[in-house]
């Protein structure tokens, strides 16, 4: 009955696609929740002092608007030499701030825990001697040998909660405020970086919390333009992989791959084939079997032609597990291309031209995916009076001859042979595949993500991409084509709307990486 | 003599049947060339990928564009 196939295909891809959105929306609700989450507001961290040298009242929520940069160091008799040569240097970097910010766009405090020896005047002569400019709050404390000292200061003890449970790696080893730590309050009134440091050198900051001054400049900008994640960073700032939303949005990309109408069709007319020579194997077996059973004049044994549920599960088994064999393949090839492009992608500087690179082949590619450049470029070699080479090349030919030998393996161990004909599949065997899955490689190449996490994302990729397959496989043959054409028939629109999806990868990344404009699309895509 | 073209209808598949329809119109060979796009149908074929070509039930290339030269091969041998 085909309408009852029809309507049970139909079914499925609305069932399909509804998992599809259902996981967009899923990515979408998680990114946001991640983008919200470690927010720190500066509004429970408020405090009022007044200057050292002009006695004046400073309250941090009046420079609610602006950048605020926030210095706690110890400064006083008792500062150890080293420390105070740290210091110095550290109001050097201060004064480098100041050189290139206005008091408008960056104000900075300084807190100083100084211990309180009763006269009040212990620091005078080091603020003298280290020409301090910058607005300074005493922050006293007195010794108290049942506490860590900065316990009973006034603004540091309010911070001292914070710092202790929001710094992250980058060396926590450090006191809960080293000599000097930083703390940058962002416009929206968030304090959105810390750096705990405490040697320094003339390449930056050495110990503790790495930061070099550039560093600290470039973050100072972003905060300044707005352009910084809210979110609270007390480690070094580097790609952050391995959230579930990334992974997430790997999958989908997978799935999406694997609808366009060339992908399916090969995916599923290779699930097919190899499903096709595992049941002829099984077949000889049994007609070997019964042979063997007939000769010594036994009764056929149990067997039921009629396809009993058993046998629909039997069947959808097999499809799975040839469909899992297949993925394998995929998978591997995806999973090692993924740790090497992540590895070299690392050893390339990031300079503007270089994304300008990646940016100017995901718009080429963008528009391959919509127009196919090979059909222009045939329609003129045609005027021209010459002949569809076709695709026959050396490539192809070897290709060629390693799926015969694919093909020889997979009559005899259907999983084997999937497992191989995965392998050439992933190793660019078929082409269309390649514009579709180059924008992925060219991110995990662009990232500057660890070299295993690019493998891991790739795998996840491949596991995205035989999703469908997987499924499909699991599915009787009519069943199997029909869906297959249904999706086929919305693949075509998918894939012009990620030829689109691509071409503005492109700009954004030109955009943002090459003109310097920043979008907050990280803190939609990694949390 | 019959000839299919398996494939949906992209962009490959159709330089195929190109491919496939200059070299039997050079030969002068008259066949029946058809494009298969139907999914279903093309899994009742245990072809690996498409396009593929097939001649009189028999497959003679898979998952690529042949050239016009191994079509013209193709065509004369059947002739």
């Amino acid at each position: 009955m085909p309408e009852r196939e029809t309507i049970i295909a139909t079914v499925a891809v609305v069932v399909f696609l509804a998992l599809l959105l259902g996981a967009g929306g899923a990515l979408t609700f998680y990114a946001y929740q991640q983008s919200q989450e470690g927010v720190i507001s500066a509004e429970d961290y408020d405090f009022t002092g007044r200057t050292w040298v002009d006695n004046e009242e400073i309250t941090l929520s009046d420079y609610k608007g602006q950048t605020v940069l926030l210095e706690f160091m110890f400064l006083h008799e008792d500062t150890c030499d080293h420390c105070r040569e740290t210091i110095h240097d550290t109001i050097q970097l201060l004064d480098k701030v100041r050189e290139n910010y206005t008091e408008e766009e960056v104000f900075i405090i300084i807190i100083n825990m100084a211990y309180d020896n009763g006269s009040g005047q212990q620091i005078e002569p080091y603020m003298e001697s280290m020409n301090i400019t910058h607005p300074l709050i005493v922050d006293p404390f007195k010794h108290d040998s049942n506490q860590r000292e900065f316990n009973n200061t006034k603004i540091g003890s309010k911070y001292m909660e914070f710092l202790l449970t929001s710094f992250t790696g980058g060396g926590f080893d450090q006191p809960p405020l080293a000599n000097p730590t930083f703390l940058i309050i962002s416009p929206e009134f968030n304090i959105v970086r810390g750096h705990q440091l405490s040697s320094y050198d003339k390449d930056g900051y050495t110990d503790g919390d790495v930061v070099t001054d550039d560093q600290l400049m470039g973050e100072l900008k972003e905060i300044k333009d707005g352009e910084a994640s809210q979110k609270f960073q007390g480690e070094k700032t580097e790609f952050n992989p391995g959230t579930f939303g990334s992974f997430i949005f790997f999958f989908v990309v997978g799935i999406f791959i694997a609808t366009t109408p060339c992908a399916l069709t090969i995916l599923v007319s290779l699930t097919t084939y190899v499903i096709g020579q595992s049941i002829k194997a099984t077949e000889k077996e049994k007609e070997g079997e019964l042979e063997a059973k007939e000769s010594v004049g036994l009764e056929q044994m149990g067997g039921d032609d009629g396809p009993s549920a058993v046998s629909v599960l039997g069947e959808s088994m097999r499809g799975l597990s040839v469909g899992g064999a297949i993925f394998a393949g995929i998978g591997l090839v995806f999973f090692i291309l993924g740790c090497l492009l992540a590895a070299f992608g690392n050893l390339i500087p990031r300079t503007g031209i270089f994304f300008f690179i990646a940016g100017a082949i995901l718009i080429l590619v963008g528009i391959n995916i919509i127009i196919p450049y090979k059909t222009i470029f045939l329609k003129i070699k045609k005027a021209m009076g010459k002949d569809d080479e076709g695709t026959s090349s050396v490539f192809a030919d070897t290709f060629d001859k390693l799926r015969n030998i694919a093909m020889k393996v997979t009559q005899r161990q259907a999983h084997v042979g999937g497992f191989l004909l995965g392998i050439l599949l992933a190793l660019g065997w078929a082409p269309c595949l390649i514009s579709m899955i180059s924008p992925i490689l060219l991110f995990v190449f662009v990232s500057g993500m660890q070299w295993y996490f690019g493998g891991i994302y790739m795998f996840i990729l491949a596991l995205g991409y035989c999703t469908p397959l997987l499924i499909l496989s699991a599915l009787a043959g009519t069943t199997k084509g029909l869906m297959a054409s249904v999706l086929l028939s919305i693949g075509k629109y998918l894939t012009k709307a990620m030829g689109v999806l691509i071409i503005l990868g492109g700009i954004f990344l030109i955009v943002i990486e090459v003109l310097g404009v920043e979008l907050p699309l990280d803190a939609l895509m990694f949390g | 003599m019959k000839i299919e073209i398996l494939g949906p209808t992209c962009s490959k598949c159709t330089r195929t049947k190109n491919v496939i329809e200059e070299a039997a119109a050079e030969l002068g060979v008259k066949a029946d060339i058809s494009a298969v796009t139907d999914m279903r149908e093309i899994l009742t074929y245990a072809i690996m990928m498409t396009p593929a070509v097939v001649i009189d039930g028999e497959e003679v290339c898979v998952g690529r564009v042949p050239t016009k030269n191994e079509a013209l091969t193709w065509l004369k041998a059947r002739m």
